[in-house]
């Protein structure tokens, strides 16, 4: 059976109805932006850091709000049975994960467009940037995808996705400023996204840069299968 | 071709044996009820029937086995479940816009639907402050928004006031009335007794008792007596005998009789003569 566009359009719209009256949720979209423009614009110039705190922010912003949020979207709806009625109603679970995932994805590019305007960046860069950041959130959202299916309830949902997410966010701040914790971040997609989102116009493509997502992104998609396998959101 | 057809139907979980050799055939246009008490069986045998669970036997749905079920089977099928959830942020409009965009029908129904469930006043009331009552009609609104030609009730009263009730009561009637066949699951015996064409009593998970409300009360008369109340508020017990016909009528010409009542059980007593049991417990 072929997947139904407006299946997906259907569970998007939803989305995008329920996300303006969970301010809870929504916050979360905004949180990161706002901090990155109040340090930019107050302390960023005087010390010199712009380019810095957006690359810190920014990275947040696509690796743990996508996370949390996807993870948050499907126990809710798991957990409230709505999940069940819509499968009931012939939407099927790629339609319903397509239709989450795209409203995530959506919303975290369009509200880290922002972060265009907080640094200086070309065209080609400003590009790079929002690439570098469209990669990070695919990834992210595969694992809350993975998270939200796993849980059985929201708050086990939140207490997965909270320190996961912390620490694949996080640990890139902490490296610049402790080598050791470094060594061991640079295997984290968080940190390769943060170190491209740093200097997006002269960073160059390692393989390990290219391994290191593509493996993480790999893991997540496996832990969203085994999940889903398991703990199949359609039964 | 039959509603609903039950062959040998039954389901575990673990040890335990929840549904044994349930058969029985469901015709289309109309209302049957599934009466058990908690614990019986009966959402278990539902979630069959809407192949969200796998049992033993043959279990169809318009002549499509249960287990196969594709998303244009679902289009004919209408479910109000204990666990049917709502999206508590969203208003009653829009819990049931999202639902008109899945099915890819025309939005005006949404006010049609409201209207039949009595909700139009609260067409922007965010779902989660509605009422219980109101959240069920919200419920058996978004079941039958796409009309479907089947529509699965599972104890769709349950702790409602009696004006709610009622009038959920008097939408089945139409809806039966404009061809749906409605499977109903319930304890209360006054709501099969008024609703359904036939019912099934489920016991431990069998099918101890199947016919028309009507038929099962008289068959388990076994008093088999008229009682008559009079004006001096005495209760005459008759045998329903031919020879009794002469004093009744004497009685009736006597203007004395105040009430006259058939001794015949409710399905509530027939449950309790088969099981020993309640269907409330």
């Amino acid at each position: 059976m072929k997947t139904d566009i407006s299946h997906i359009s259907a569970v998007f719209v939803k989305q995008c109805k329920d996300i303006l009256k969970n301010t809870q949720v929504l916050v979360l979209f905004f949180v990161y932006p706002l901090v990155a423009a109040v340090m930019t614009t107050s302390v960023g110039d005087q010390l010199g850091q712009t380019d810095f705190f957006i690359s810190i922010f920014a990275t947040m912003h696509a690796v743990f709000t996508p996370v949390v949020v996807t993870a948050s979207i499907i126990s809710e709806e798991k957990e409230k049975n709505t999940l069940r009625v819509l499968i009931l109603s012939g939407i099927r679970p790629v339609e319903y994960l397509s239709g989450i995932g795209g409203f995530v994805f959506f919303c975290t590019m369009l509200t880290g467009s922002s972060y265009l305007a907080m640094g200086s960046y070309d065209v080609r860069s400003g590009a790079a940037f929002m690439l570098c950041m469209a990669i990070g959130c695919i990834c992210s959202i595969v694992l809350g995808l993975a998270i939200g299916g796993f849980a059985n309830n929201s708050i086990g949902a939140n207490a997965l996705a909270v320190p996961i997410s912390m620490v694949i966010s996080f640990l890139p701040m902490i490296a610049y400023f402790n080598e050791t914790i470094g060594k061991v971040s640079k295997y984290i997609y968080g940190q390769q996204i943060g170190n491209f989102m740093l200097s997006p116009s002269d960073y160059h493509l390692t393989g390990e840069t290219i391994s290191v997502v593509i493996i993480n992104f790999l893991l997540c998609l496996v832990a969203f299968i085994l999940v889903f396998r398991h703990n199949r959101i359609d039964n | 071709m039959k509603a609903v057809r039950l062959v040998n139907v039954g389901k575990s979980f673990g040890e335990k044996e929840v549904l044994r050799n349930v058969g029985f055939e469901i015709e289309e246009g109309e209302i049957f009820g599934l009466l058990g008490p908690s614990g019986a069986g009966k959402t278990t045998l539902i979630r069959i029937l809407t192949g969200q669970l796998a049992g033993f036997g043959e279990a169809f749905v318009f002549g499509e086995s249960c287990d196969r079920l594709k998303e244009n089977n679902y289009r004919e099928i209408g479910m109000v479940m204990d666990n049917s959830g709502i999206y508590e942020r969203l208003d009653c409009y829009d819990n049931l816009k999202l639902f008109v965009n899945i099915y890819k029908i025309d939005k005006k129904i949404i006010e049609e639907v409201l209207g039949m469930v009595g909700l139009s006043a609260e067409k922007k009331t965010p779902a989660g402050k509605l009422s219980k009552g109101m959240k069920q009609r919200l419920i058996l609104a978004r079941a039958i928004l796409h009309r479907p030609k089947l529509l699965f009730l599972d104890e769709p009263t349950s702790g409602l006031d009696p004006a709610t009730t009622k009038s959920i009561h008097e939408l089945l009637l139409r809806l039966r009335s404009e061809g749906t066949t409605i499977f109903l699951t319930t304890h209360n015996m006054e709501e099969a007794t008024k609703l359904c064409d036939n019912v099934a009593l489920l016991h431990e998970g069998k099918i101890i008792e199947y016919g028309r409300p009507g038929q099962l009360c008289r068959k388990y008369n076994q008093e088999n007596k008229i009682s008559i109340l009079i004006k001096n508020e005495q209760l005459i017990m008759l045998a329903n005998l031919p020879e009794n016909a002469a004093r009744i009528e004497e009685l009736f010409k006597q203007g004395e009789v105040v009430s006259i009542h058939s001794s015949e059980p409710d399905l509530e007593q027939v449950f309790l003569t088969l099981t020993g049991r309640g269907l409330e417990e």
